[in-house]
């Protein structure tokens, strides 16, 4: 009894072990590594002038302000598109939840690129999409997706749908179904049954998708090369030029670490935010 | 024997017109070539607390849940006050539902929870509203209305959905299993503070459950169900004094059951070989018991008497071995053999006082003619419980 007691008190810190120094190794130092780079200029001494030469640039300015909007369409699109998928999840027979399922993370197990290059053809001016709208004649002109804002989201949308989905649908099936019941009881409509009821107890698994959809479309790389082109120009695409093609390591570093701090910080607003949106259920916990 | 419309006149004696707040025709409930409910007939008049009992599975939750219209009956009707509901919307039924494990919204404090059904019926500001304030008031649970329910305990959950219903006036509360959920300690406590209520607030009433303690503590008249059917409808009395079947037997109290051979059955009697005692039995009209058939007897445990002394010449005497003598605080339980039946008999004695007779006492028997309950043997499926 005791000895099992005090096996089970390092038992978890040995199991993590072999995790958090691989963590360590691969995440920790490399971003202290490119921290001490982009503080340091050509002489190896202490300077600001990376990062001051980032915000004082529109250029590289509004690089930033290009990703930040691209995550927040790619989050917003994919939060509209998400709901219904999840909430179908939810709620129909298991037969039918397994294969939404099935077809959400399906795409996972192909390689973005080959899905980027998928995208490319569908896409480009005289690729189905464009060629179908014109036959339809709901337009004159090829819509330009390819290469374009548009095209981009639609691509992160299609990469990190599953992260939306997942924790929305787990969230949306905790929600006890008498409680919708309870709110018809009461005289409430499908309509403000889905707005008082189901979308307020939903927020956990709605704030956790959105956290990883926008914190993973800021950083990706691949989407916007492929399907942005030179035209739109990220903060990840910016790093890679930088580093790859100008051997400009330092001001690399400086745009990779304010990437880091932005995607931190929206992790850091996810955390406090959390609690004060599902505060019922964490004063829940202490009762029960 | 008292058919439910009489036992309901019974109940409300004195009231020249009794007014009727819910009834119940021909209702049944198919799903998939099941019948949930098969033919249920139940009326119910103003201010009265009914309950359903019965088994899981006998359709008790069903019928609650097509009254509330959570559930599309496949024929019949349901009235309410005289008007046809069926068809008509959950919410425009005037029926306050209590869910089993209350359902409240746990992401709303207790006022918001209460106020959420006027809110929809268009007052914004609710949840502040005096009538908020009268329906925590009558549920004493107006010093938490700014908690949230999962800092409640089980029995104040209760208390906030009954809260929640009752704000609306509805014509009928309905409760489904409502002290399921709770301990046994406040489950006692619970019965007797919903009654209380119901009491004060003469609400008609209608609740599910399948303990018969609690339907005999606090219900004005008992539906006992089985096989989508209702078995009988009666008092709680009425029920354990004049069972209509075996099921409802079983169901309601404890009972000896012996098996025995009708040698004679005559209009209002019969005689009946029991075990090598010859015993007089009364026999309601229709009991279907003729000569030559097999019967089930039965004698409730307070009323099989146990004397040490032989009976006299011409009195009833059965032989008996006393093989346990369980005391109980107010009463004593005696457990015997006996050649009558292969089961062992359980007789109680109010008072608890063994008078002498103890294990591995022999005693003797008797019992009152009027308190057999006769039934065919052939009439007891579902009877074993």
């Amino acid at each position: 009894m005791i000895q099992s007691r005090s096996r089970a008190r390092w038992a978890p810190g040995l199991l993590a072990g072999p995790g958090a120094a691989f963590m360590i190794l691969v995440f920790v130092t490399p971003v202290v590594i490119l921290a001490a780079s982009s503080f340091l200029d050509s002489g190896k001494q202490l300077t600001l002038a990376h990062y001051w030469r980032f915000f004082s640039e529109p250029q590289y300015f509004s690089t930033l302000w290009n990703s930040l909007r691209l995550a927040f369409f790619t989050t917003i699109t994919a939060i509209l598109l998400a709901y219904p998928l999840a909430y179908a999840m939810a709620t129909f027979s298991s037969g039918w939840r397994n294969t939404i399922l099935i077809v959400t993370i399906l795409p996972l197990t192909i390689s973005v690129v080959i899905r980027s290059f998928g995208w490319q053809i569908l896409l480009r001016n005289g690729g189905p999409i464009n060629q179908s709208l014109t036959a339809l004649g709901l337009i004159d002109e090829p819509l330009r997706l390819l290469f374009s804002e548009t095209g981009v989201v639609i691509g992160l949308v299609h990469v990190y749908l599953p992260f939306m989905v997942l924790p929305l649908a787990s969230a949306i099936e905790r929600i006890d179904s008498r409680l919708e019941e309870a709110a018809m009881m009461l005289g409430a409509s499908a309509f403000r049954r889905f707005i008082h009821v189901v979308l307020p107890l939903s927020v956990p698994g709605l704030a956790a998708g959105a956290t990883l959809v926008f914190t993973a479309s800021i950083s990706a790389y691949v989407t916007p090369a492929l399907l942005g082109g030179e035209f739109i120009q990220v903060m990840p695409t910016m790093v890679a030029q930088q580093v790859l093609t100008l051997m400009d390591w330092s001001f690399g570093s400086a745009v990779s670490m304010i990437l880091t701090v932005v995607s931190l910080f929206v992790l850091v607003i996810h955390w406090a935010t959390a609690a004060r949106f599902t505060n019922w259920a964490s004063r829940a916990e202490v009762v029960k | 024997m008292p058919g439910p419309e009489d036992a309901m006149k019974h109940q409300f004696q004195g009231s020249a017109d009794v007014e009727v707040d819910l009834e119940v025709r021909d209702l049944s409930k198919e799903y998939d070539g099941f019948r949930a409910l098969d033919q249920v007939d139940l009326t119910v008049c103003k201010g009265e607390l009914i309950s359903l009992l019965g088994p899981s599975g006998c359709g008790k939750t069903t019928l609650l849940r097509s009254i509330a219209g959570l559930v599309d009956p496949s024929q019949g009707a349901i009235r309410i006050k005289g008007k046809e509901i069926l068809g008509i919307a959950p919410h425009q039924r005037n029926v306050g539902f209590v869910f089993q494990s209350y359902a409240l919204f746990p992401h709303m404090t207790v006022r918001e929870n209460v106020g959420f059904g006027l809110k929809m019926r268009g007052d914004k500001r609710a949840h502040t509203g005096p009538a908020v304030d009268r329906s925590l008031e009558t549920v004493k649970m107006q010093h938490l209305a700014h908690r949230y329910p999962g800092e409640l305990s089980g029995g104040q959950q209760q208390r906030i959905a009954i809260a929640r219903s009752i704000v609306l006036n509805p014509t009928l509360l309905l409760l489904d299993e409502p002290f399921a959920a709770l301990d046994r300690a406040l489950r006692d406590h619970m019965q007797m503070e919903v009654k209380a209520l119901q009491r004060r607030l003469g609400i008609t009433t209608l609740f599910v459950t399948h303990d018969q303690d609690e339907a005999l503590r606090i219900s004005d008249r008992i539906a006992v169900m089985n096989a989508g059917r209702i078995e009988q409808i009666d008092t709680p009395i009425g029920l354990y004094k004049n069972p209509r079947t075996p099921f409802v037997l079983n169901f309601i109290g404890k009972s000896n059951v012996f098996s025995g051979r009708v040698l004679q059955a005559t209009e209002g009697g019969a005689t009946i070989d029991l075990g090598g005692h010859v015993i007089e039995v009364p026999l309601p009209a229709g009991a279907g018991l003729v000569t030559g058939s097999k019967a089930m007897i039965s004698v409730r445990p307070e009323r099989i008497v146990a004397e040490s002394a032989a009976p006299r010449e011409g009195e009833m005497g059965i032989p008996a071995l006393v093989t346990d003598a369980v005391f109980l605080g107010g009463s004593l339980e005696l457990h015997l053999r006996s050649a009558i039946s292969e089961q062992p008999i359980v007789i109680s004695r109010q008072g608890g006082d063994p008078s002498g007779i103890q294990e591995g006492s022999e005693v003797w028997l008797s019992w009152q003619q009027g308190d057999v309950l006769t039934f065919p043997a052939s009439a007891s499926p579902g009877a074993e419980l």
